[in-house]
């Protein structure tokens, strides 16, 4: 009721307690096992952890693009912009992504239908963020229809002129290509302007620039940078780049094994980490100061999620593991400024 | 540009394919056992007559040298003629084939009216029923014996509810349209007669229904697994986040990334069943190129087995050849080279 009479008040992304599951034939997968993750307007959130650890799925959740089956949401609360996302139909979702959600994904060569042209690909999704679905004209008879034929050609004026602001040169022999024809850097270049082109409030960003050249990747950070300060955006990016993290984020969260364990601002967690899974993340990092040949991991493996370890999914590899971190429930958030919160039993 | 030197050069490739072909089925039919000239002359031909008849066919000469005589005759448009009928070939083809092109063209586009969709539905609804009712379909639909389930139509739909004609092409008691292509739907059409369409529509619809069947199966199957597949590309999340339609998503980026497979097995199917649908063709008494070469093999008759087989061949090459053209168009990723 509050969030409706303020639409303005309340952070962008609230995810409470949230627990997925996938139904694999192996048994039952917990993915997630109650993500607590708050994004704040104006808030550029990395979210970090190593492969497999849910990352890429808490982000999936919020526009509600899990394939389900086999994903199942069951238990927990998403609200963006203080509305229950859980709660939407289809259609009220397809809106809420062509709205007010960009995203952009790890790998821009899959990401872009291979037998279409760049133009139409841009077209029929720039239609759908100026809320003109109608116009996306399923049988070519539809594009003889002189209002279809408008809208249609307002979205390429506006994919030119997006085309050209992500730094693509010669638009306009270049819109008609199809993907293949492009560079990777060049086709991530085009779905940021895709996701871009209409006033979204949040950018989902899942590892941009991991399938990237090393100089790309730069580039690419940079555009995104420079958009995000350019449209006033929030953004929820997924790295396991701790260098990227403290680049262009002003916030982290810290996942591991379908959990967020730590989350404060840049400066808390790379200068005060309190999880000792934080502490051995940011220990594993190779700087100039390590020694040559020395390369300091985390002692042991990720844990399978059909059978995850009871109570703190990392005490089987935390050094400071103490008796009630093996016993369930889990240890709750625990705050320790404003910003910074642990889920850990040592800060109990 | 590109396209017109690949299709140059895959009709060159024609000729050495069509001249192996021509070798192989001269030979065959000469080299089996029988007396085509012997069954032609009938039961009570003298020796002197069956020996003019050799002469006449030429069939007492070396065999190559009756293949090269046959293959300058062909080269100056002139296929020979039944031994049994006394036909010329070219005017045989030229009168059994539009009924067997109607046939097959009829039979595709049901298959694929009927079976694109069923295709789509099953995989959008999978193991759910309209998969299991499709699978079901498609099973049934290849294992049931073509023939019996001709016979079976014609039960119920002719000789019990006298709906539809037993078989023919066209009500005989009608005088056929006047023919411009051959195929009656659009002859009928042409000289603005709605009944004699309507006939020649009652006639095909069976007989087409049968011949689709196993296509519709095929292309159902093919498509669900594909559709399946390409709905799991990462470029069908991307289309979601941007807020596309499912219908849209599905119709337009699923299904154009799926048909590579679809399109070739149907031009396959297309270019097999222009050889004749022979079983169809004898249960519906259907005038058709299958009837024609079943009746010349059984003879032995080999200048229309030649012609048939020279003529199918070349249909099939080209068919062929129209379904690479049309891969590219649906997938900008092949290269003619």
């Amino acid at each position: 009721m509050l969030s409706s009479l303020l639409p303005s008040e309340g952070p962008l992304v609230k995810i409470r307690d949230l627990r997925l599951n996938f139904n694999t034939f192996d048994g039952v997968s917990k993915v997630l096992a109650g993500v607590n993750l708050t994004v704040e307007k104006g808030d550029v959130l990395g979210l970090v952890g190593e492969t497999g650890c849910g990352k890429t799925m808490t982000a999936l959740s919020i526009p509600r693009l899990i394939p389900c089956p086999p994903g199942e949401i069951v238990g927990g609360e998403i609200l963006f912009e203080g509305e229950d996302v859980l709660a939407k139909s289809e259609d009220e979702m397809r809106e809420l992504r062509a709205s007010r959600i960009a995203m952009i994904f790890q790998d821009p060569t899959t990401n872009l239908n291979p037998v279409f042209t760049i133009e139409e690909q841009m077209i029929d999704a720039i239609l759908c963020r100026m809320g003109e679905q109608s116009a996306l004209g399923l049988t070519p008879f539809s594009r003889w229809q002189g209002s279809v034929r408008e809208k249609r050609t307002e979205a390429r004026h506006k994919a030119v002129e997006m085309l050209k602001r992500v730094g693509i040169s010669q638009v306009e022999d270049r819109i008609g290509s199809y993907p293949h024809e492009f560079s990777g850097g060049m086709r991530q270049r085009v779905l940021i302007a895709m996701a871009m082109a209409g006033q979204p409030h949040l950018l989902i960003a899942d590892e941009p620039t991991t399938a990237l050249d090393v100089s790309i990747q730069a580039q690419i950070l940079r555009l995104v940078k420079e958009l995000v300060d350019e449209f006033h955006l929030s953004v929820l990016l997924i790295t396991h780049n701790l260098g990227v993290v403290a680049k262009i984020c002003n916030k982290v969260a810290v996942m591991y094994a379908g959990r967020v364990v730590e989350t404060g601002t840049i400066r808390e967690i790379f200068k005060a980490p309190k999880h000792p899974y934080t502490v051995g993340l940011l220990n594993a990092i190779p700087t100039r100061a390590s020694r040559r040949g020395e390369l300091q991991g985390i002692p042991g493996s990720i844990p399978n999620l059909l059978s995850p370890p009871a109570g703190c999914r990392f005490h089987p590899r935390c050094a400071h593991a103490m008796p009630q971190c093996a016993a369930d429930p889990a240890p709750g958030m625990i705050p320790l400024t404003r910003t910074h919160q642990v889920v850990c039993h040592l800060f109990d | 540009m590109q396209l017109r030197y690949y299709i140059v050069r895959r009709l060159l490739l024609f000729i050495p394919v069509l001249f192996g072909l021509s070798i192989i089925t001269f030979t065959v039919s000469h080299i089996v056992p029988g007396d085509p000239v012997g069954l032609a002359a009938g039961p009570g031909a003298t020796p002197q007559e069956i020996e003019q008849l050799q002469h006449d066919y030429g069939t007492d000469k070396p065999l190559p040298e009756q293949y090269l005589t046959y293959m300058s005759n062909l080269l100056h448009g002139d296929m020979g003629r039944s031994m049994t009928s006394r036909h010329k070939v070219l005017d045989d083809l030229a009168s059994f084939f539009p009924a067997t092109l109607e046939l097959v063209l009829v039979s595709m586009v049901l298959a694929i009216a009927v079976g694109i969709p069923l295709g789509m539905v099953s995989a959008v609804y999978r193991d759910r029923w309209p998969d299991q009712f499709s699978r079901i379909f498609a099973l049934s639909s290849i294992s049931f014996p073509r023939f019996w389930l001709a016979i079976v139509l014609q039960l119920i739909f002719a000789m019990t509810l006298g709906w539809m004609p037993v078989g023919g092409r066209f009500d005989v008691r009608q005088t056929l349209p006047r023919t411009v292509t051959g195929l009656l739907l659009v002859d009928s059409l042409l000289a603005g007669s709605l009944t004699d369409f309507l006939t020649a529509a009652k006639h095909i619809i069976m007989p087409a229904i049968c011949q689709s069947l196993t296509v519709i199966a095929f292309t159902t199957r093919l498509l669900r697994s594909d559709v399946l597949e390409t709905l799991q590309k990462d470029f069908v999340r991307m289309a979601r986040s941007s807020g596309i339609p499912e219908r849209v998503i599905l119709f337009k980026y699923v299904l154009k990334n799926s048909m590579i497979a679809t399109i070739s097995t149907l031009g396959f199917l297309f270019g097999f069943a222009l050889g004749g649908t022979v079983l169809i063709e004898s249960v519906f008494d259907w005038p058709g190129i299958g009837l024609y070469a079943l009746k010349s093999a059984v003879t032995l008759d080999f200048q229309p087995i030649m012609g048939i087989t020279l003529f199918v061949g070349l249909l099939f090459s080209i068919v062929n050849l129209a379904t690479d053209v049309v891969y590219g168009m649906v997938d900008p990723r092949i290269r003619y080279g």
